[in-house]
């Protein structure tokens, strides 16, 4: 899997939960920033990102995946 | 569907009223609100683009399930609700995510708490089941893994658990709330459980949408069935084998054809249309559907086309003589160059392959008619369908053999009813209003709580029209409902079934509306569809050529000079 398509479908996922967004802004987007990414969106974000990449998320990463680019390196790190 | 596909259906552009539905549940509803909207939205969507409609789900407040159902039903209109009971609601003891001690008496003291909080529940949702449209998800999440029992057993303390629950649907369903049925599967996510407090894995809640939308928003059934015989409805060619060697019995290996004329007559039964297309010689065909160990009665197969012309051509007759859409029909047949034949010739037409040498193939097909069939309750309607079908043909015939159609119309000994009254709600009405294409003034579609909202207004009316003449009855066959305004009525939806066409009914229901509103002019909101043109018909009759869409005024003088003579007795 290539990075590229990585943050691509990543983007996608960010982009269902806040679809006006252009991409810049995406890439960017935490919860520390975004006005609407609360709690739901964090939960809805963490789905999608299971459904898209068939993963599990950790309870204990549920806290730090809290950005885009948080996001991004937890995809991009291999895992056993 | 994926939560993202969910997600996405729901923000699609959407035009019209929201579809507004209260779920009510105890947990977090989280992933099952954005289901249900997506699921929703594509219901709403497949049945036309003009029923494309947002959809707004409001929740209630976590962990008071009961308190939840109150307010909803408590709240301004008649908006559906789906309501979703877990385990924790029925006693909190019996959820994983809190705590307690465990007590002594602690199995009966939760028999005896669910017992009352069940029927708690029960009466909230029977009382209130007549007055709006209630669906009912019974619980999925597992019972707590410390309950005394060996691995595998049921023990007595759940199964009366069980059993209380099932009183409790049971109750519910009998007084017309939907109960879903339960879901196969992996259901139970205790992580996002603890975490957010949404017991489901995103697959499960996907599945409990689709059912609660399915029950909140069913499809239109189909209305007509129309079967091949040889290695279908029996097994062998009757033709070649005769009459009296075609089988359908477990002895003859032929059981899954006797299970088909089981379906078939179970369906005629609740109204479907039945008919047959076979390639045959029509003497030994009678012969062999005249027999006495047929399972279905013969005389709920009509009409029988058997000939040696394409089956397409048979198809069009069925549909003219059931005078229904041919999108509306389904076609079966072992032979899978006849079905490419009608799917070619007739797209419409849904084309199911009769697997005859595969039993297990052969159920599948059975479930997938079943539910293509599906309604939920007979009405006398649907028992009169097939007899008043033929009965119209026997009409047609009578007046194309002589007498003319004032002859024969006045000695139809036709007594036509008009039902004025809004109260109890019948569902009649809406199913007439939401299914008849031809006969409907502009082709609008009721959502069920938008419907009760307008019979509740005190300036609405609500005419339901049954007829009944020589040849039998039809039973209820039209619904007008309208508005009345200073000096009119405004007639905001008008239907009548095509089995009560040519019998001037239309007239009398109209004279009738005059009288009964004392109005001087009667407004129609008059749209042409693709379908309605045996209603411009008589708008052309009436008042001349008429344009595309109302809406038309039609004084109560120029009625009376422009309507046909009418025989019918009307009250």
């Amino acid at each position: 899997m290539s990075e590229a398509s990585t943050r691509q479908r990543l983007l996608e996922c960010l982009r269902t939960v806040f679809p006006a967004e252009k991409e810049e802004v995406l890439a960017a987007a935490s919860a520390a920033t975004h006005p609407d990414w609360d709690s739901l969106a964090q939960v809805t974000l963490i789905t999608l990102v299971e459904e898209e990449f068939a993963v599990s998320v950790p309870e204990e990463k549920y806290g730090e995946l809290t950005s885009f680019q948080a996001m991004l390196a937890y995809l991009e790190t291999p895992r056993a | 569907m994926t939560l993202r596909e969910a997600i996405l259906a729901a923000a699609r552009p959407a035009h019209g009223a929201p579809y507004r539905l209260q779920l009510c549940c105890g947990f977090e509803p989280l992933h099952l609100v954005s289901f249900l909207k997506g699921h929703l939205a594509e219901r709403l969507r497949g049945a036309g683009p003009e029923q494309s409609r947002p959809v707004a789900v409001s929740t209630g407040v976590f962990g008071d399930l009961p308190g939840n159902v109150e307010r909803a039903l408590a709240a301004e209109g008649a908006e559906p609700l789906a309501v979703v009971v877990e385990w924790t609601d029925v006693d909190p003891r019996l959820g994983l995510r809190e705590g307690y001690r465990p007590a002594l008496d602690l199995e009966s003291s939760i028999i005896g708490d669910a017992t009352a909080r069940l029927s708690a529940l029960e009466r909230l949702l029977t009382g209130a089941a007549a007055g709006r449209r209630i669906v009912l998800a019974l619980p999925a999440t597992p019972l707590p893994p410390w309950l005394p029992a060996l691995a595998g057993q049921a023990s007595a303390f759940t199964l009366g658990l069980k059993a209380r629950l099932a009183g409790f649907a049971a109750a519910c369903a009998a007084a017309g709330v939907r109960v879903a049925e339960p879901l196969s599967g992996a259901a139970y996510e205790l992580r996002t459980h603890l975490l957010n407090g949404f017991p489901y894995v995103t697959a499960h809640a996907d599945l409990l949408a689709a059912s609660l939308a399915g029950l909140l928003l069913p499809p239109a059934p189909a209305k007509g069935l129309i079967t091949d015989l040889d290695n279908t409805v029996w097994a062998g060619i009757v033709g070649d084998d005769g009459p009296s060697n075609v089988h359908w019995s477990l002895e003859k290996h032929a059981r899954v054809h006797g299970l088909y004329q089981q379906l078939l007559a179970g369906l005629a039964a609740q109204g479907v249309l039945v008919g047959v297309a076979s390639k045959n010689d029509p003497g030994p065909v009678a012969e062999a559907l005249a027999r006495a160990d047929l399972l279905l009665p013969s005389e709920s197969l009509f009409p029988v086309e058997t000939h040696w012309g394409p089956k397409s051509e048979s198809i069009r007759r069925i549909a003219r003589a059931w005078n229904i859409g041919l999108d509306a029909i389904v076609f079966v047949d072992d032979n899978p160059i006849e079905l490419e034949e009608v799917r070619q010739a007739i797209p419409e037409v849904e084309c199911h392959l009769f697997p005859s040498g595969d039993s297990n193939a052969a159920l599948e097909l059975f479930g997938k008619l079943r539910a293509r069939f599906a309604r939920e309750k007979v009405t006398e309607e649907d028992r009169l369908r097939a007899a008043s079908l033929r009965n119209a043909a026997q009409l047609e015939q009578e007046s194309l053999d002589g007498g003319g159609k004032e002859s024969l119309l006045s000695g139809l000994e036709a007594r036509i009813t008009l039902n004025f009254a809004q109260d109890p709600f019948d569902p009649r009405s809406l199913e007439l209003l939401n299914k008849t294409n031809q006969f409907n003034l502009n082709g609008r579609r009721w959502e069920e709580s938008e419907f009760r909202a307008f019979l509740s207004d005190p300036k609405a009316l609500l005419a339901v029209v049954s007829y009944e003449d020589r040849f039998g009855a039809l039973g209820k066959i039209a619904v007008a409902a309208g508005l009345k305004q200073d000096d009119g009525l405004y007639l905001k939806s008008w239907v009548m079934s095509c089995r009560a066409f040519s019998r001037r009914i239309e007239y009398s229901t109209l004279r009738a509306l005059f009288e009964r509103s004392g109005a001087g002019a009667i407004r129609l909101d008059w749209q042409a569809t693709a379908r309605n043109n045996p209603v411009r018909q008589m708008l052309d009759a009436l008042c001349g050529p008429v344009p595309d869409s109302g809406p038309l005024a039609l004084s109560r003088e120029h009625f009376d000079r422009c309507c046909p003579a009418l025989y019918a007795a009307v009250s």
